[in-house]
C-alpha cells in the first residue's frame, strides 16, 4: 500500500510500486510487469515472454499443423537491459556488473519472488515484513490469520513452505525468494480432501483459527499419509482453537488420510 | 392453558437432522470466509488508539501538535474534541459503568485505551506519531482488590463525587427468598467457606477491529461485533439500556444530516467473540473513534485495537463467602451468600435452579483499575453458587451428588413437586429433566460402577481416582423480556424460486445460518439447499443470534412465524383469482386444497398437480404479490419456569504429589428441548468443555503489583486448554424434553457447559482426595494446598 511518508525520492525504500493495486492485491502475478523505483526512475524489471512453436506432421493424405505457445518471465536489469530467466541470475549480474549502483542494488534486494498455490508472485518486501503481512496484504491470502497478533503462540498464521509448516507470524518474508508456497485457498482450489472433510465433520465453528489447522493437516498428511490419532494430536497441538473444536479435527484428518490413500483427490 | 405458539411441530425433515451441509463451511474451510480484520479498502488509513501507561491517572493537560504534523498522519481525535463533549455516563448492567468514554480523559486501568486516537498511512506511522503526543498526568493510587477497594478510605477518580467506591449503578445488592434465618435454624448442619474465583479474559482469536468509510452523507462500517443493530444506534448518538431493550438518545449522532438511516453497519464473520465485549460499553462505543477519524481525514479509516483480547476480562472474578444450612437427608434448607465481585448476576440465575426455600444473597459490586468485565462463555459464579453447597451437602452427608441434585431440584425456591402440580399440569409437560440428565450420564460415565466414599480409591500409578457432578438449568432469554426489536424476513425470489431469509446476523460460530435455514425449509415446505441468508449488509431486519445468550431460541420463534406467513402468502398466490389477462395458478382450488414439500406446491388430493417454486413465481407474476412472509419478535405473556437440566460428569486421577489433576473422561449431558443441528450443538458441548476446563484450570490474569499491568497478555504466558490438555474422551449426550420456550420447545446449552466444568472438577477432585478446592482456577499449588502439602 502506498506511504506517503516516504515521497522524498531520496528516502524510497519503503514503497511499494505496484501497478496491478486491488483493495488487497500488491503482489504482481507474472503477466504484469514489476516495477522498481530508484533514483527516482521507475524501471520494468520482469516482462513477459510469449514463445510459439509451429509443428507441422505430415501422415500419408493428411498435413497437421499445431500451434503450441509458452508464457515465460524474464528479468531485466534496470541498468543494461540484459535479460535473464531467473531473479537469482539478475541479482548476480547485478552485482558483478553494477557494483556501483548502491541504491538500486538496495531495491532489487529487496525483490523477492514467491510461487503461492501456483501462482508466481514478484514483490518487493521491507526487512521487517513478515511472510503473513505480505502473503496476506500484498498477496491477498486472507486465510492466514494472526489470532495471537504475531506471538507465535496460535499457529493461525500457518502456511506450508516447500512442504513444511511455518508460521508467517515468525517469519521474515525476505528469507523466502524462490520458495514454494502453500494455503488453504490453494488447497480449495485443488480440491484437497481435507477441505470436504472439515465441513462434512463440522470441524469449524468461527472459523478464524480453521485454515491454519487445515494446511497443517495438509502438511501432516504430506509427511504421514496414515496418522494415528496420536499423531494427530501431537501434529496439530500448536494450533490453537478458542471455541474448543479440537475432537473433531481427528475424523476429518483420517477421513482425507483415506480418500487420499484410495487415490481421491 | 397458556399460549405455546411455536410449539406446533411433530415432524421434520431438516429440523434435528444430522449430516446437512453446513451453509458457512466451504469459505471457512477455504480461508475465504470474511471477517472484519480482513477488510481492505483502497485508501484506507490505520488508527489505533493510546493506551494507558498507568493503571490510574488523569490526563491535566495534552499536546498533539507535533503528532498532527508527522508525516504520514491524517487525523488526530482527542477527549476534549467537540465531536465527543458530551456525557458518558449512563447505567451498563454494571460490567464497565466506570469506563464509557471512547477517549477518556481517565485511565481506569493500566494499558485501557484512552486520551487520544490517531489516524495514518500504516500502523509504523500511527507508532511514532504517537511517541511524539507529550501529557502530563495526575497520578492517582489505583486498587485491584474487589473486597479491599469497598473497604478502603482512598476513593477511586470514577467515584470521586461520592464517599465510596462501591458503584452507584449498582451498589449494594440483597436478593431474599423465604426466610433464610428461619431455614438456618430448621437445619441439622450448617458449614461455611469460602469460594473464589480468579480473574480471566476473553481470548478472543480475532482482536476487534473496525473500519468506518463516509460516502457523501452515508456511513459504511464494518465493526467486530455481534451487536450490528446497538452499535447503530449508538453511532446515531443512543445508548442502549439493558436490560430492558429500550435506546436512550444521549449524544449527537454521528452524522449529523440524519439519524440511524444512513449509518450502515455490516457484521461479517466474527472470530470467537462469545458475547462480551458487545456488553463492555467502552468497546460498544470504539467504533465512533472510526466515525470520527473517517469524517475528519474524508478516507477510510481502519480502527485496530491488538490487545483486546487480554483487555476485555471475564465477569466471574468475585470472593463469595458462603453458608449452607442442610438436614441430615441432604435436604438444604437455607443458602446465604456475601459477595465481592464485578457483577451482580450471582443471585439471579441460583435461585432459577433449585428448590432451595430461603436463601439470602448481598452482592458488593466496587470499583477497581482492571479491564472491563463481561460475559464470555462465562457463568461459573452462578454454577458454582449452586453446585458448591450441594457438592458440600453431599460430602458431609457421604452422599453422592446426584442425589443431593435429585433431592432439591425446584425452581425458584418451589420442589418438583409443587411444579409438577402447578407448572407441568398447566403446560401439559410430564418429563422430569434432571432425573433423565443424570440417568443419562450416570450410565455413559460408569457412575454406579466408579463412584466411592471421598480419597479411597488409589490406583495401581499413584495417583488417585475421582468423579463428580456439576449440572445448572437451562439458560435462556425471557421471551418476555428481549433485549432488542429483532425481526426476519423470508421471501421467495420471483426471479428463480429461490428462498432468500432476509435478515442481518452476526455469526460467530453457532452455525446459525444452517440452523436458520433448517427451520425455514420445514416451515416452509423448501429444499434445505434451496433455502439461503446471507447475513453481513444491513438490511434492517436484525435475527436476535450473536445479540447474547440464546439468539437461536429467540430467532426461532419469529422465524417460524415469517416462513408461515410467507407459505400462506405463496398458497394465497397460487389460488387467487388475477386481474384481466393473467389465470390462476391452481384453478378452481383453494389454500387449504394445497400443501407445499420440497419447494413444490401440491394439490393434497392429487399431489401429480403440482408446481416447483420456480413454476409459481414464473406464472403470471405480474399479477401477483411476491410470497414474503415477515415477523418480529414479541412479548409472549408466559410466566418462565427454567425446567430444563443440563449437567457434566468429570472423571479425573489427581497426583497427589503434583497437584496436577488428569482428566481422563468428561460427558456432557444437556437437555436442549429440541435439537435443530446436531453438530452444532455437539459443538458447543464439547467447545464449551475445552474453554470451561481451561478457565477453571488454568486461566488466571496475574497483575505486576506495582504498577497495575497484567504480566501475562499474550497467548504464550497465558495459555487456553489445546489439543492435548485434556487427555481422556469426551461424550456428549442430547436430551429432548421440548420444555424449553423456543420454537418447538427448544433451548439454549452453549454457555452452561462451559460454566459447569469448574465445579464439576471441583466435585471430581474431592472425590478423588477428600480435600476440596473451592478457589479457582483450581492450578497444581492450590491442589496441593488443599492437601496440605504447602
Ligand atoms: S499469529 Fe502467528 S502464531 Fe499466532
Ligand atoms: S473455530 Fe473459532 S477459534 Fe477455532
Amino acid at each position: 500500500m502506498p506511504h506517503e511518508r516516504n515521497k522524498d525520492p531520496k528516502n524510497i525504500s519503503r514503497r511499494q510500486f505496484l501497478r496491478d493495486a486491488g483493495i488487497v492485491v500488491g503482489g504482481t502475478a507474472v503477466g504484469s510487469a514489476f516495477i522498481l523505483t530508484a533514483c527516482g526512475e521507475e524501471k520494468e524489471i520482469t516482462k513477459t515472454v510469449t514463445k510459439t512453436d509451429t509443428v507441422t506432421t505430415t501422415a500419408p493424405g493428411t498435413t497437421v499443423t499445431q500451434t503450441a505457445t509458452e508464457t515465460a518471465t524474464k528479468y531485466v536489469c534496470p541498468v543494461c537491459n540484459e535479460e535473464f530467466d531467473s531473479l537469482d541470475e539478475l541479482k548476480n549480474h547485478f552485482e558483478s556488473e553494477h557494483p556501483d549502483d548502491k541504491e538500486i542494488k538496495d531495491e532489487l534486494d529487496r525483490v523477492v519472488t514467491y510461487t503461492v498455490n501456483g501462482h508466481q508472485y514478484v514483490l518487493q518486501v521491507d526487512p521487517q515484513e513478515t511472510l503473513h503481512d505480505v502473503l496476506r496484504e500484498k498477496c491477498g491470502y486472507l486465510s492466514l490469520k494472526d489470532m495471537c497478533t504475531g506471538w507465535g503462540a496460535c499457529g493461525s498464521c500457518t502456511v506450508i513452505v516447500e512442504g513444511k509448516p511455518i508460521l508467517g507470524c515468525m517469519a521474515l518474508a525476505r528469507e523466502f525468494d524462490g520458495a514454494n508456497m502453500e494455503t488453504s485457498e490453494g488447497l480449495a482450489q485443488k480440491k484437497h480432501p481435507l477441505i470436504d472433510t472439515y465441513v462434512k465433520h463440522y470441524t469449524m465453528q468461527c472459523g478464524y483459527c480453521t485454515p491454519g489447522f487445515i494446511v497443517t493437516s495438509k502438511a501432516l498428511l504430506d509427511m504421514n499419509p496414515n496418522p494415528t490419532v496420536e499423531d494427530i494430536r501431537d501434529k496439530l497441538a500448536g494450533n490453537l482453537c478458542r471455541c474448543g473444536t479440537y475432537p473433531q479435527h481427528i475424523p476429518a484428518v483420517q477421513e482425507a488420510a483415506e480418500i487420499l490413500q484410495q487415490g481421491g483427490e | 392453558m397458556p399460549e405455546q405458539p411455536y410449539h406446533t411441530r411433530e415432524e421434520f425433515n431438516y429440523v434435528g437432522k444430522a449430516g446437512l451441509k453446513r451453509k458457512d463451511g466451504l469459505e471457512k474451510a477455504a480461508g475465504t470466509a470474511l471477517f472484519t480484520r480482513d477488510v481492505y479498502l483502497p485508501g484506507m488509513l490505520i488508527a489505533k488508539t493510546f493506551e494507558s501507561p498507568y493503571a490510574h491517572a488523569k490526563i491535566v493537560s495534552m499536546d498533539t501538535s507535533k503528532a498532527e504534523a508527522y508525516p504520514g498522519v491524517h487525523a488526530v481525535l482527542r477527549y476534549d474534541d467537540p465531536e465527543l463533549a458530551y456525557e458518558f455516563e449512563y447505567p451498563s448492567w454494571g460490567w464497565s459503568a466506570q469506563y464509557q468514554h471512547p477517549l477518556n480523559q481517565i485511565a481506569h486501568w493500566a494499558g485501557c485505551p484512552m486520551g487520544f486516537a490517531i489516524a495514518a498511512v500504516d500502523e509504523q506511522t500511527v507508532d511514532e506519531a504517537m511517541k511524539l503526543v507529550e501529557i502530563e498526568w495526575e497520578i492517582l493510587p489505583f486498587e485491584l482488590d474487589y473486597e479491599q477497594s469497598a473497604k478502603d478510605d482512598v476513593i477511586l477518580e470514577a467515584h470521586r463525587d461520592i464517599d465510596t467506591n462501591i458503584r452507584s449503578a449498582e451498589g449494594v445488592i440483597e436478593h431474599e427468598l423465604g426466610d433464610v434465618e428461619k431455614g438456618m435454624q430448621e437445619a441439622d448442619n450448617i458449614v461455611k467457606f469460602t469460594y473464589i474465583d480468579e480473574e480471566d479474559t476473553w481470548g478472543g482469536v480475532e482482536a476487534l477491529s473496525c473500519i468506518a468509510v463516509w460516502r457523501g452523507d452515508h456511513l459504511d462500517i464494518w465493526v467486530h461485533n455481534q451487536t450490528p443493530n446497538p452499535a447503530q444506534m449508538r453511532l446515531a448518538g443512543y445508548h442502549q439500556w439493558v436490560p430492558v431493550g429500550y435506546f436512550v438518545r444521549v449524544a449527537p449522532p454521528v452524522n449529523q444530516y440524519t439519524l440511524a438511516n444512513k449509518i450502515h453497519v455490516h457484521s461479517l464473520y466474527q472470530g470467537a467473540q462469545f458475547g462480551g465485549p458487545n456488553w463492555n460499553t467502552w468497546y460498544c462505543n470504539y467504533p465512533l473513534t472510526a466515525a470520527w477519524l473517517a469524517k475528519r481525514a474524508q478516507k477510510p479509516v481502519k480502527h485496530i485495537l491488538d490487545r483486546s483480547h487480554f483487555e476485555n476480562r471475564g465477569y466471574d472474578e468475585a470472593v463469595h463467602y458462603m453458608e449452607v444450612g442442610f438436614k441430615n437427608d441432604g435436604t438444604i434448607t437455607a443458602l446465604k451468600s456475601l459477595d465481592y465481585g464485578s457483577t451482580i448476576d450471582f443471585p439471579f440465575k441460583v435461585g432459577k435452579g433449585t428448590g432451595v426455600p430461603n436463601y439470602y444473597d448481598t452482592v458488593i459490586v466496587p470499583y477497581v483499575n482492571k479491564g472491563p468485565k463481561s460475559c464470555y462463555r462465562h457463568g461459573m459464579k452462578e454454577c458454582g453458587g449452586l453446585n458448591l453447597p450441594y457438592s458440600i451437602v453431599a460430602g458431609e452427608l457421604g452422599m453422592p451428588m446426584t442425589e443431593v441434585a435429585l433431592k432439591n431440584d425446584g425452581c425458584y425456591g418451589n420442589s418438583m413437586e409443587w411444579i409438577n402440580e402447578n407448572v407441568k399440569a398447566q403446560y401439559g409437560w410430564t418429563r422430569d429433566s434432571l432425573k433423565e440428565v443424570i440417568e443419562a450420564g450416570k450410565e455413559a460415565i460408569g457412575w454406579d460402577e466408579k463412584w466411592h466414599l471421598p480419597g479411597e480409591k488409589k490406583l495401581d500409578n499413584g495417583r488417585y481416582h475421582g468423579i463428580g457432578l456439576a449440572f445448572s438449568h437451562n439458560w435462556e432469554v425471557d421471551p418476555n423480556t428481549y433485549f432488542q426489536p429483532n425481526q426476519a424476513c423470508v421471501a421467495i425470489q420471483r426471479t428463480e424460486g429461490s428462498v432468500k431469509l432476509i435478515a442481518r446476523h452476526s455469526d460467530g460460530g453457532w452455525t446459525g445460518e444452517t440452523s436458520y435455514c433448517q427451520i425455514v425449509a420445514d416451515e416452509l415446505g423448501a429444499k434445505y439447499d434451496d433455502v439461503e441468508i446471507r447475513p453481513f449488509d444491513d438490511v434492517k431486519f436484525e435475527l436476535k443470534q450473536g445479540m447474547g445468550s440464546c439468539g437461536l431460541i429467540c430467532s426461532s420463534v419469529f422465524l417460524v412465524e415469517a416462513a408461515r406467513n410467507c407459505k400462506k402468502k405463496l398458497l394465497e398466490i397460487c389460488t387467487e383469482p388475477t386481474g384481466p389477462g393473467g389465470r390462476q395458478i391452481f384453478p378452481g382450488l383453494t389454500p387449504d386444497d394445497l400443501e407445499v414439500k420440497d419447494s413444490v406446491v401440491f394439490e393434497k388430493a392429487n399431489p401429480d398437480n403440482k408446481k416447483t417454486f420456480y413454476e409459481v413465481c414464473q406464472a403470471d407474476w405480474q399479477f401477483h404479490d411476491p410470497a414474503i412472509g415477515w415477523a418480529a419478535n414479541r412479548r409472549h405473556g408466559m410466566e418462565i419456569w427454567n425446567l430444563l437440566r443440563q449437567a457434566t460428569f468429570m472423571e479425573v486421577e489427581v497426583d497427589t504429589e503434583t497437584g496436577e489433576v488428569i482428566i481422563k473422561k468428561v460427558v456432557n449431558v444437556n437437555d436442549v428441548g429440541k435439537c435443530v443441528t446436531p453438530e452444532s450443538v455437539k459443538g458447543q458441548q464439547y467447545g464449551g468443555s475445552y474453554m470451561g476446563i481451561g478457565n477453571s484450570r488454568n486461566e488466571e490474569v496475574l497483575y505486576d503489583t506495582q504498577t497495575g499491568f497484567q504480566i501475562n497478555d499474550n497467548l504464550i504466558d497465558y495459555k487456553w486448554f489445546s489439543f492435548n490438555d485434556i487427555e481422556g474422551p469426551m461424550e456428549q449426550i442430547i436430551i429432548e424434553t421440548g420444555m424449553g420456550y423456543g420454537a418447538y420447545g427448544m433451548s439454549g446449552c452453549s454457555e452452561v457447559v462451559g460454566a459447569l466444568m469448574a465445579t464439576s472438577t471441583s466435585d471430581a477432585i474431592f472425590n478423588a482426595t477428600g480435600k476440596r478446592v473451592t478457589h479457582f482456577p483450581t492450578t497444581p499449588d492450590r491442589v496441593l494446598k488443599a492437601l496440605g502439602k504447602i
